[in-house]
């Protein structure tokens, strides 16, 4: 019982050190997958509809 | 050890498609995306070429489809009594809980891959940046991975799926909402590494980092290790559940 509560904790702290050194290990290492490209807006005439309720 | 494990996968994911729960699944997945995306998230209204409204949602939704999907890897096995069976094959217990949380996890990939007419209607109607959006795939698969590995331990810690799937409800929330500032408020008294480290710990975070469409290391270890934490608590767990 004892070992095996030892165990979970361990994993635990096994966790918060790969969070910590991964924070500063690899900072800045990043992959960008954007292609750097201006939003379009739709093509309205599909996509645009009257609100519901609105006689003008 | 590798064809040990495959087996397990196939068992699983036969057994998902076996009944029709896994069609329900990713019919009601799909639907729901569909729903949150173009009208809770206003697709049409933002007038963006992008899938924002689509991932925006993808926690929440996560939230209670993939406790539904963990729910059922360990806890019916226990309750009918099958896991005695599964034990006396030939594979370590770690190939078992690895087995099922890959199959549960490729399940929700396909769910997930299921959701590109959504990716086919934004790049009929604009020009979206399609990197962006095979990295909010990306995150999103990864997080359904940790929501996974939360509910795979869940399900062995119990004979019950109801209890199984509100446990794995309950500890995804925590998780989902450590790095919102209405909990990090409570932290006030504690230092500042305390507080970074909680708001690390948010899948909220580290999602909507990866879907604005740069995977930094860090978060790809954050979610590995979070899987390999829960993963090895499950092996722990049923280890205990072997002896009692």
């Amino acid at each position: 019982m004892k070992n095996s509560v030892i165990k979970v904790f361990a994993a635990f702290i096994g966790f918060v050190l790969v969070m910590a050194i991964s924070g500063s290990l690899f900072s800045g290492l990043r992959l960008d997958l954007t292609e750097q490209k201006n939003l379009h807006p739709f093509r309205r005439h599909q996509t645009h509809f009257e609100p519901v309720g609105s006689t003008g | 050890m590798n064809s040990m494990i495959n087996s397990v996968i196939k068992r699983e994911l036969y057994s998902y498609f076996a009944t029709p729960v896994a069609y329900v699944f990713i019919l009601m997945f799909l639907v729901l995306a569909g729903v949150f995306t173009f009208y809770l998230g206003h697709f049409y209204e933002r007038g963006q070429a992008d899938l924002a409204a689509f991932f925006n949602f993808h926690p929440w939704l996560y939230l209670f489809f993939m406790p539904a999907i963990a729910m059922g890897l360990w806890s019916p096995e226990r309750q009918l009594g099958t896991i005695e069976l599964l034990m006396t094959l030939p594979i370590s217990q770690w190939q078992a809980v690895v087995g099922k949380f890959v199959a549960a996890w490729l399940f929700a990939g396909l769910a997930l891959v299921m959701t590109f007419p959504i990716w086919l209607t934004v790049a009929y109607l604009g020009d979206p940046d399609n990197g962006v959006i095979l990295a909010g795939y990306v995150g999103s698969w990864l997080m359904a991975g940790s929501f996974l590995a939360i509910g795979s331990c869940m399900s062995v810690l119990t004979k019950n799926q109801i209890i199984a799937f509100i446990l794995t409800v309950v500890v995804c929330f925590i998780f989902m909402v450590s790095g919102v500032p209405m909990v990090l408020d409570a932290f006030t008294w504690a230092p500042q590494w305390l507080i970074d480290f909680v708001a690390g710990l948010s899948f909220l975070t580290r999602f909507e980092a990866i879907s604005r469409g740069v995977i930094d290391l860090r978060d790809l270890v954050y979610f590995a290790a979070m899987i390999g934490l829960w993963l090895y608590l499950t092996q722990w767990a049923l280890q205990r559940s072997k002896h009692q």
